[in-house]
């Protein structure tokens, strides 16, 4: 009682409050525009803390944290590009959505959706996160493969027109990522001698040429033709009876964010799409996915952010961060003299209670903000097209460039740009290329684990009940056009019989 | 604080026009007046990591020492080989150091065709030091190291340890014990310390290299530390050398500048990366990530790394170019 009252008293600093406030909007900004990320914003507010007492440094970086994972879906849905990575499965029906008019009502799914799964997951966190720890610590090498492995079916969801064409990007996709170091011998893979390519290809500066400059070139190549749609309409909250019809959505995407948060290594793109791949499975609407659906959007947003709670598990409990971000989190809390490891929740119990209650006012301060900015974000798509998609190329340039300072992503950008344009005319869907890219590494490392661990034997992986669950689900569901064909013919065979 | 940060994300943009034409406008630098603008240090790994946080709190110390402002710059990718092939390749007039991690500057030439490899800086200092612990996995029935070595001699290759990668620091030093030993042990390596610590609470690998404060903070248990004497985090832990292993490992690491950088200029940020090490602050950042503030100096510190290039570049071509584990 003594902790949650000192917590409390934390809370209500001003200089807190104006901290996760003014951390929220900032990650807001940063977050939606595409190139800056989370990691970047986090980075930029690292020296602040230095000078910041313990609550407001950690109420400015939740607030960060929570701000850019939500900003990135809105370029996703506005400008087909997402700001983020963390925003890549946002962008397959967010973006249809918009271009049918619909941007505000997007915009509204996906603001509701990221606060209802951050706060989901802020609230399990409160309750069970030694608990959680203690779970996510059964997942090994061989559980992360199987898990990699059925968010890898996602590809399927994604290319509906046409899969042969989808599997071939998702297959790209995975090859892209090989590049650069093998990471058990450490062999150089494809480098053709270049240095820089021996550090492999980088996620921010791949995904961002592949999306937002190859919708630059394309809209260039359009503009003798017909010409963009023209998006507008204002922010708009779903309806009450949408919100109940949806609401199962909302909650299996918040609980599978949140635990998917909970692994070490994983991270919220990669959560995005195992719950997007899973919303396809079970969606009442799964049909229409890719089409501007609102389960995909949701499944999408309330996943992403439901990890930034959910990342925070290994990272108090364990003393191992969740994601690169929370890894800079992690080392703001080790300056601050925090440890975080077991003890702290015994050690420290108002810290602990005081960052639930942060990550609580944290999203509360997204929803809000997002109501406030996505109309002003909605306003800059008003903007001339030559005017929007230059802005565009420098913002591109400038985040990409700002992350690691090397001239050589630059051209990363530029290729994959090329590269994305090349795939969309020639009809490849090019979800599927960055499905692969990002679940690449985590499936070849975990695979190549795995088999040392069991002395090269793949029967080992079915020795763990997780991985055997995780490898059923993912056979049903790829064999689930089978076997409803099958059960529709010998319904119907049965009907004919009657 | 805000403006400078961001000053900085604004000029790293401009930096790719910049770098052209600066080697034309740049004048030689003079020792005189040297430090007459800001220094630049690189750090070759992401912000908020151990060695980012060791490098802000050297660059800190630096600062106040030099009367000049140090800026941190972290250049990550390719196991810290990108930042060091920025730093070897800047201009050696004492305005860029960086941060060089004894395993990064030592082993990564010998990995792959990095620009640089150990001869290509002029060393300034070692600032910090951390012995090596062998660490157990919970409940594991292993309380000597020679329990672990008879295991593994009885079962070859049915332990496996986990390390922050291949040709890491930790990975080297592993096997070198192994070879001491005479055990096979397979080798997991896994993307950085966090998974890897992971699989090592979750007992799905059964032995890692960390430092005393992994053991301390996380009531992990350990069988050796890897030290000349006992250490005081952790009394009652026998060295490896007592247990009849005669071994030491460490991580360690310092500043470092490209090389050609002028005598009175270098003599300069050695004496004053000797100050900064005794500077509390610097003392209080490195006791909080587990790390102890060692200083060694230009020379010292120099015969460490290049001796270290040389052994761990004998194994990496027996263990990793040679196919085993």
């Amino acid at each position: 009682m003594d902790a949650l009252l000192s917590a409390l008293s934390m809370l209500a600093a001003p200089d807190a409050l104006l901290a996760v406030v003014a951390g929220t909007l900032v990650g807001i900004i940063i977050g939606a525009l595409p190139g800056l990320g989370s990691l970047l914003a986090i980075t930029m507010a690292l020296p602040l803390t230095f000078v910041l007492g313990q609550g407001a440094s950690v109420a400015l970086l939740l607030g960060i944290y929570c701000g850019s994972v939500y900003g990135g879906s809105l370029s996703a849905i506005l400008i087909n590009t997402p700001g983020t990575p963390q925003s890549a499965a946002t962008v397959l029906d967010g973006y249809p959505m918009a271009r049918r008019g619909e941007a505000g009502l997007a915009l509204g799914w996906a603001t509701t959706a990221s606060a209802f799964g951050g706060i989901l997951a802020t609230v399990i966190l409160a309750v069970a996160s030694p608990l959680l720890a203690r779970i996510g610590l059964k997942f090994g090498p061989v559980e992360y493969f199987a898990l990699g492995l059925f968010a890898l079916t996602c590809i399927i969801t994604v290319s509906r027109d046409n899969l042969v064409k989808g599997l071939m990007a998702g297959l790209l996709g995975l090859f892209v990522a090989v590049v650069g170091q093998d990471p058990v011998t450490g062999y150089l893979r494809y480098d053709f001698n270049v240095f820089d390519l021996s550090a492999g290809i980088g996620l921010v500066p791949f995904l961002v040429g592949l999306f937002a400059l190859s919708e630059v070139f394309w809209r260039a190549a359009e503009r003798s033709g017909g010409g963009a749609p023209v998006i507008r309409s204002a922010f708009r909250c779903p309806s009450l009876g949408e919100l109940r019809r949806r609401f199962s959505m909302l909650l299996k995407s918040s609980l599978i964010g949140t635990w998917i948060g909970t692994l070490p290594g994983v991270g919220a793109s990669s959560a995005s799409m195992i719950s997007y791949a899973e919303a396809k499975r079970s969606s009442r609407n799964r049909d229409k996915f890719g089409t501007g659906e609102p389960d995909g959007l949701i499944a999408s947003e309330a996943a992403n952010n439901a990890v930034t709670s959910g990342a925070m598990v290994p990272t108090l409990s364990l003393g191992v961060p969740g994601d690169p971000i929370t890894a800079v989190m992690l080392g703001a809390l080790v300056l601050q003299g925090v440890t975080p490891g077991p003890r702290l929740f015994l050690d420290n119990q108002e810290l602990v209670l005081f960052i639930f209650l942060m990550l609580f006012v944290a999203n509360i301060c997204m929803f809000f903000g997002g109501w406030l900015m996505s109309p002003l974000f909605s306003r800059i798509l008003r903007l001339p097209e030559p005017l929007l998609m230059a802005a565009v190329v420098v913002l591109v340039a400038a985040g990409t460039y700002s992350i690691n300072g090397n001239p050589f992503d630059l051209l990363v950008v530029l290729l994959a740009g090329i590269g994305g344009f090349l795939l969309r005319y020639n009809g490849f869907p090019l979800a599927p290329m960055v499905i692969g890219f990002v679940l690449s590494p985590m499936i070849e490392q975990s695979l190549r684990q795995g088999l040392l661990m069991n002395r090269g034997s793949f029967l080992g992986f079915f020795a763990s009940p997780i991985a055997s669950g995780l490898f059923l689900i993912t056979a049903l569901f790829l064999l689930w056009p089978l076997l409803s064909g099958l059960r529709r013919r010998l319904f119907s065979s049965s009907t004919v019989k009657e | 604080m805000t403006t400078t940060t961001r000053k900085t994300t604004f000029s790293r943009s401009l930096l790719g026009l910049a770098l052209s034409v600066l080697p034309l406008l740049a004048a030689p630098a003079w020792a005189a007046d040297y430090p007459s603008r800001p220094i630049t240090e690189i750090v070759p790994y992401p912000a908020g990591g151990s060695t980012d946080l060791a490098g802000r709190a050297v660059a800190n110390a630096m600062g106040e020492v030099l009367g000049a402002k140090v800026v941190v710059d972290n250049r990550s990718g390719g196991g810290g080989s990108v930042g060091m092939a920025a730093l070897a390749r800047a201009r050696a007039d004492g305005y860029t150091i960086g941060v060089a991690p004894v395993g990064t500057i030592a082993n990564q030439p010998h990995m792959h065709r990095t620009p640089y490899n150990a001869e290509s800086f002029d060393y300034l200092c070692q600032f910090y030091y951390a012995p090596q612990v062998l660490a157990v996995k919970p409940g594991s029935e292993f309380k000597t190291l020679k329990d672990v070595v008879d295991y593994a001699k009885a079962h070859p290759g049915e332990l496996t340890y986990g390390t922050p990668g291949p040709g890491t620091l930790p990975h080297l030093q592993i096997e070198q014990f192994k070879r001491l030993a005479g055990a096979d042990i397979t080798h997991v390596p896994f993307a950085g310390d966090g998974p890897g610590l992971t699989a090592l609470m979750g007992g799905h690998i059964d032995l890692y290299f960390a430092l005393p404060n992994t053991v301390t903070d996380r009531d992990l248990r350990a069988v050796a530390v890897f030290s000349e004497e006992p250490i005081a985090a952790l009394p009652d832990l026998k060295t490896a050398i007592q247990q009849g292993y005669d071994m030491t490992a460490a991580v360690a690491g310092g500043l470092v500048a490209p090389k050609g950088v002028p005598q009175d200029v270098r003599d300069q940020l050695a004496a004053a990366c000797e100050r900064a090490t005794e500077s509390e602050e610097l003392n209080t950042v490195l006791g909080r990530v587990g790390l102890d503030a060692a200083y060694l100096g230009p020379r010292a510190f120099q015969d460490l790394v290049l001796s270290t290039s040389e052994t761990n570049g004998e194994l990496i071509r027996d263990v990793l170019k040679g196919g085993g584990h």
